[in-house]
């Protein structure tokens, strides 16, 4: 030391000089990585919190269909142990066929939360029931999603801090992706985006750095989300495609070979572990497009090898050469493993992606969905707001540099946004890229208006400097930056506004309970909650393995809610067993009597809104139970029989027959004309119709055993057979027609001949 | 068999031998059987017995099955009772005799040779019958409940003569009593429900071991038969809020009688319209009392939530109340499970121990209904865990015996485990008391009476630092040790870097 201070006083004097400096920037640092903390803490906290309305508003409660499959999954895991959740035979769904629950099902939703229960009951010890785990489950993660899109924004896009926190601000609080992650929300999508993220963020990052590590990162990501969500098929041909449009723009590396090669073998040995995928990723043509680019990126490789090794003008042989012959032999064996059944070919919902009209024509199961269905314009703006606007000017702004990263995204914008068009569901794969791309717009525009201190600097000096001219150009300059800021953090504050109205009154509710609009005494509102009151009767007063018919719809919340044993569910994976209910709902009451009889069902569950005015009741969605039926028995269901002649849907008195001998039809309205003042007529108020006594036959084959408060959910029980072996109808008639001499059947008296 | 044949001929013989010995006898008899409110039947007897010389045990004959029937007996000595100085002796000990289902009072210290009785016998619900197991229609809303009596009483003495009257105290019925004999054994006394023997019995022999011929009694009883067939009652002793919480869990069933046809909701709402809202022997709705000043109050089902509790507050019983609308109106043989659960106070059921001031440890007394429910229940079946706070120690439990009858198996039952509580990592876990009552007939309206003996006592002992502080301290050390941890692996960190 004092050596050194001998020999260089002036390096001395330049280091004490450099040591306040030093100390303010870290000083500087250390308060930036506060506010980024700050930040980070604020946007969970707005992720988490605003996803929190159906708690408060209503109660902890699973929402729709498919998270009381979910939930009921869960309670099985955390009560049997993962080994018997693997293996999983349910002989509750799908009677009598039984559903191999452990092997069909996306494991990763229902293990994750497991873990975080058991790591809250038994590591920190703090009590929590499985419910509230899986209730919090989607808003929690949301909080890692925002984080995850930070960072991939930053990465994407020159590692713009400021786009960053602006696509995390965005994720957080957008009502496409708050439509899947609310609390009660527990569905596979809940965790999907969070690993559709990490996954992305994680593979740009491999690919910018050519780093193993990275790789094996993302493909551990990736097989997070293929143990959680079927849409991990995005995800598998996604990259591939980045990878294919780099080679195409010559923009092989080694760095994007050591990527993508890791990243797909690692990434694909882990997702064969799933049992629902096996084989999958190397059988199924959805796969086959990732496998090909795996080849294609060897081939450039090996001919990045002979490049070096030969003259280009042998080379360009060789190429030409070898990429005709893959060519061929790609698409010739393509078409020859599909062709003998070694590859899967691509399923509906994959022709249904491509052509809007496939499902409706070949598989109306899939088409009768809802969410399958075509995205009207104003949901794009209503689940993405001002989003939807910057959008397509992130996009831009990403073809102007069109670095490899923003390849991705630009990829992503394209794919997605077709997607999304097509199929409303899909909405929630565009809104992260939407996020991400406004996000981008915005950051632009921030980054170049809110440098105004250079522009008030100058208005200052040519102030003094009495050099006008420049002057009022600045000043104009600043009222315009000015402008532009205040107009976009405006547009920001109606955001946000629109974001937290959307999620409170439209995604909020958990469908099982409906609020009425009315209010008690003391302020509190009324709800309407049949569907929980007939399951409670089904579950409470009804014997354990009591077997339930309904339409596939109520499948999972009869299983979750109800603890009863159902003939089909929404996993849907049997088209002709659903086809059987859809027939059994649309025959006549006998024909129905017959089917339910062979399979062994007690009770028949329909949904009637006609009181209430609830229109997603089952007759509304009858003629999808018509379609789907007579997709299986086009000789004995006959969709426009149930039309009238001049081609209308009706349920009144101008119904067809075939309409009003319908089992659905006669359920329905068993009881209901008569029920409010006219002693023979009631309106149904989701059809406008007047429903008379007189046009709704007698069941002679069921009978009614419960119907919910506001007729909502009506149960109904198959007679026992007739003792004595008669037709029930026959019986019913005797039994109600007395007043009429009955014509018995004698049986014949002949002299006996030996 | 042979033992209880050698002493069924044995008390014929001596019996027999009474007439020319002077031998018990009892001279008059007053039997008494009061139909309550709650399916609950009171047997009184009234007994004058002479002649008891130097017999230490007077042998009282029941009239139904003690193991089936009797939920709770008492024997009081009048003369001691309006002795001030016997007072204390005049309830009188008795074992059960199941050879010849009989009492064995035991008069061994009495030194009177006569004795005036008084044995009231609670008798289970289970005695009552409905008339109807099922009813045609909803309509259908007026139900009777029988039970049988015997003609003659069963008596292992002589009696001089025997009387015997009937009360209906069923409120809302119009008291009437109606007889399988039409009413040839008892007639009408007056209009408020009391009905006497036509004739009183004189000078009846020793019958023990015949078989009487018993009628039926039938009265109006149109109300929802609530019975519980399970409650578990849970209570948590806060740590730190100095609240108690209650978290019931019900498993009720109506025993109204089961509907011929199946439910019907246009039928239900006609009823209801003829009968201004009424819902006749369905269950619409069930009243919780509560202890005052509760609040937090839920309501809940496996299924979640139900919306429809309203909570009120009753200056003058000084109790609250949890008007409880259930999901569906519970009919005749249907279920109706849910739960509850409220906050109150902690004072209000831990009192501290004024001896225990100066001592290290202090000490509290824990003072809990076995449960606070609604009127109008049986329950048969009642479980109630007592979760107090970690690290504190009991001294002592009084559990109520709720069926107070000697030599059966429907004692409570006290258990002990270990409980969890948050953040809890201690090897000196949270004690759950488990006290169980199985198989049991318990009328709630007994429950609700004033002084009755109901309530559970837990004296324990607090140690204020394992108590308030162990656990905070644990938590902060290892909240230190790890932002040490972090910190230490940042200074390794940069040196690696360097």
């Amino acid at each position: 030391m004092a050596v050194a201070i001998k020999s260089s006083p002036s390096k001395m004097m330049e280091s004490a000089s450099k040591a306040p400096k030093a100390s303010s920037k870290q000083f500087f640092l250390t308060v930036l990585l506060f506010l980024k903390l700050l930040i980070f803490v604020c946007l969970i906290g707005a992720a988490t919190t605003s996803r929190l309305f159906s708690v408060i508003r209503y109660e902890s409660i699973i929402h729709e269909f498919d998270p009381w499959f979910n939930y009921r999954a869960t309670r099985y895991l955390v009560a049997n142990g993962f080994h018997k959740f693997l293996n999983w035979f349910d002989d509750r769904t799908w009677y009598p066929l039984g559903r191999v629950t452990g092997g069909t099902l996306y494991p990763g939703l229902m293990t994750s939360s497991g873990f975080i229960w058991y790591i809250m009951n038994y590591i920190l010890k703090i009590q929590v029931d499985i419910r509230n785990v899986c209730v919090l489950f989607a808003p929690a993660f949301s909080g890692i999603t925002a984080i995850f899109t930070y960072l991939f924004t930053k990465n994407c896009y020159n590692d713009d801090a400021l786009a960053g926190f602006l696509s995390a601000a965005f994720i957080a609080i957008a009502p496409g992706y708050i439509s899947r992650s609310v609390a009660g929300s527990y569905d596979n999508e809940a965790i999907a985006i969070t690993l559709l993220m990490s996954t992305f963020y994680l593979w740009i990052k491999a690919m910018r750095t050519g780093s193993i590590a990275w790789a094996c990162s993302a493909a551990i990501s990736y097989f997070y989300m293929v143990s959680a969500w079927g849409g991990y098929v995005f995800i598998t041909n996604l990259v591939p495609l980045h990878v294919f449009i780099l080679l195409l723009m010559g923009r092989y590396s080694s760095k994007l070979y050591s990527a993508y090669s890791v990243w797909y073998t690692i990434g694909t040995l882990a997702s064969m572990q799933i049992p629902f995928v096996g084989f999958l990723p190397i059988r199924s043509n959805d796969h086959m497009a990732s496998l090909g680019v795996f080849g294609l990126l060897q081939f450039f490789m090996f001919g990045d090898y002979i490049k070096s090794k030969i003259s280009s003008a042998n080379f360009k042989i060789f190429l030409k050469t070898s990429v005709i012959s893959l060519i061929a032999i790609g698409v010739f064996g393509l078409f020859t493993l599909t062709y003998f059944g070694l590859i899967a070919p691509w399923t509906g919902r994959f022709y249904s992606l491509w052509d809007t009209d496939y499902a409706k024509v070949h598989i109306p199961i899939i088409a009768s969905v809802s969410e399958h269905q075509p995205t009207a314009w104003p949901s794009f703006f209503f689940d993405t707001q001002i989003l939807i606007w910057l959008f397509p000017c992130g996009v831009f702004l990403l073809f102007l540099e069109l670095q490899d990263e923003h390849v991705f995204i630009i990829a992503y914008s394209v794919l997605c946004s077709y997607f999304a068009g097509v199929m409303v569901r899909l909405m929630l794969t565009l809104t992260p890229i939407i996020c991400v791309c406004a996000a981008i717009a915005l950051s632009n525009v921030f980054k170049y208006n809110l440098k105004i201190w250079k522009s008030v600097k100058t208005v200052i000096k040519n102030k003094t400097g009495s050099k006008n001219n420049n002057a009022f150009t600045e000043i104009c300059s600043l009222i315009g930056k000015l402008v532009t800021v205040l107009t976009f953090l405006g547009y920001l504050i109606l955001f946000v506004q629109h974001c937290t109205w959307v999620t409170s009154n439209a995604y909020s509710s958990p469908s099982v309970v409906i609020l009425s609009g009315n209010y008690n005494e003391d302020g509190s509102p009324i709800y309407i909650d049949d569907f929980r009151e007939a399951y409670s009767w089904l579950r409470y007063n009804t014997a354990d393995d009591a077997k339930v018919a309904s339409w596939w719809d109520y499948g999972y919340q009869i299983g979750g809610m109800a603890d009863r044993t159902t003939l089909v569910d929404n996993n849907t994976w049997n088209n002709t067993h659903i086809a059987i209910v859809g027939k059994a709902m649309a025959s006549e009451e006998s024909i129905s009597y017959e089917i339910f009889k062979d399979h062994d069902v007690d009770y028949v569950l329909i949904v009637f809104g006609g009181l209430l005015g609830y229109s997603g009741d089952d007759i509304n969605k009858f003629l999808w139970m018509v379609r789907i039926s007579e997709g299986i028995w086009p000789d004995e269901i006959n969709e426009p029989s149930f039309f009238t002649s001049d081609g209308q849907y009706r349920v009144d008195s101008a119904a067809s027959e075939t309409m009003k001998n319908s089992l659905m039809y006669k359920m329905s309205y068993h009881d209901f004309p008569g029920l409010l003042g006219n002693p023979t007529q009631t309106t149904d108020r989701v059809r406008g119709a007047t429903i008379d006594a007189s046009h709704v036959p007698d069941l002679k084959y069921f009978e009614e055993v419960f119907t919910s408060e506001n007729w909502l959910v009506r149960i109904y029980k198959l007679k026992d057979e007739d003792s004595q072996g008669r037709d029930l109808g026959d019986v019913y008639n005797l039994e109600h027609k007395s007043g009429k001499k009955s014509v018995m059947k004698k049986p014949k008296l002949e002299p006996r001949v030996d | 068999m042979l033992s209880k044949n050698i002493v069924g001929i044995a008390l014929l013989i001596a019996t027999n031998f009474s007439h020319y010995v002077k031998a018990v006898n009892i001279d008059f008899f007053n039997h008494l059987i009061e139909i309550n409110e709650n399916r609950m039947l009171i047997d009184r007897n009234n007994l004058l017995v002479t002649d008891l010389g130097d017999t230490e045990i007077f042998k009282f004959k029941l009239q139904y099955e003690y193991k089936s029937f009797a939920n709770d007996i008492i024997v009081i000595d009048n003369y001691a009772k309006n002795d001030e100085s016997k007072r204390e002796n005049s309830i009188l000990q008795y074992a059960y005799d199941a050879a010849t289902n009989s009492i064995d009072i035991d008069i061994k210290g009495i030194e009177s040779t006569q004795l005036d009785l008084d044995i009231i016998i609670q008798l289970s619900h289970t005695l009552l019958n409905n008339s109807n197991q099922v009813a045609q229609s909803l309509s259908e809303d007026v139900q009777f409940m029988y039970f049988p009596i015997n003609k003659l009483p069963l008596t292992n003495y002589h009696i001089d003569k025997f009387e015997s009257t009937l009360m209906n105290l069923v409120p809302g019925s119009n008291r009437k009593l109606k007889f399988s004999d039409g009413e040839e054994t008892f007639i009408k006394l007056k209009e408020d429900g009391e009905y006497i023997l036509k004739t009183a019995v004189t000078d009846l022999n020793a019958n023990f071991d015949e078989m009487p011929e018993a009628i039926n009694v039938y009265f109006e009883f149109s109300t929802a038969l609530l019975t519980v067939k399970k409650i578990i009652r849970n209570v948590y002793l806060s740590h730190w809020s100095n609240t108690i919480h209650f978290d019931e869990h019900y498993i009720i069933q109506n025993e109204a009688p089961k509907l011929a046809k199946t439910f019907k909701r246009k039928e239900y709402m006609t009823y209801q319209s003829l009968n201004q809202g009424g819902t006749g022997l369905a269950l619409s709705q069930l009243d919780v009392l509560l202890p005052i000043g509760s609040f937090d109050h839920y309501y809940k089902d496996d299924l979640g939530m139900i919306t429809t509790m309203k909570t009120a507050h009753h200056p003058r019983t000084n109790f609250d109340t949890l008007a409880l609308k259930p999901r569906y109106p519970i009919l005749g043989s249907w279920n109706y499970i849910f739960n509850i659960g409220w906050f109150n106070k902690l004072e209000q059921f831990s009192h501290f121990l004024e001896s225990s001031r100066h001592t290290e440890n202090q000490e509290f007394l824990l003072e809990l209904p076995v449960v606070d429910g609604a009127n109008n229940l049986i329950y048969q079946d009642v479980t109630v865990n007592v979760v107090l706070p970690e690290g504190v120690k009991i001294k002592s439990i009084y559990a109520p015996d709720l069926n107070m009858l000697p030599g059966n198996d429907r004692k409570p039952k006290i258990e002990f485990n270990k409980f969890e509580n948050l953040f809890d990592y201690s090897e000196d876990k949270s004690t759950e008391i488990k006290i169980t009552y199985s198989d049991v007939s318990i009328n709630s309206n007994l429950l609700r009476l004033e002084n009755s003996d109901n309530k559970i006592f837990i004296k324990y002992e607090v140690n204020n630092f394992k108590v308030y502080y162990e656990k905070v301290l644990r938590l902060a050390v290892w909240i230190f040790v790890g932002l040490v941890s972090i910190y230490l692996l940042g200074i390794i960190n940069d040196n690696l870097q360097k």
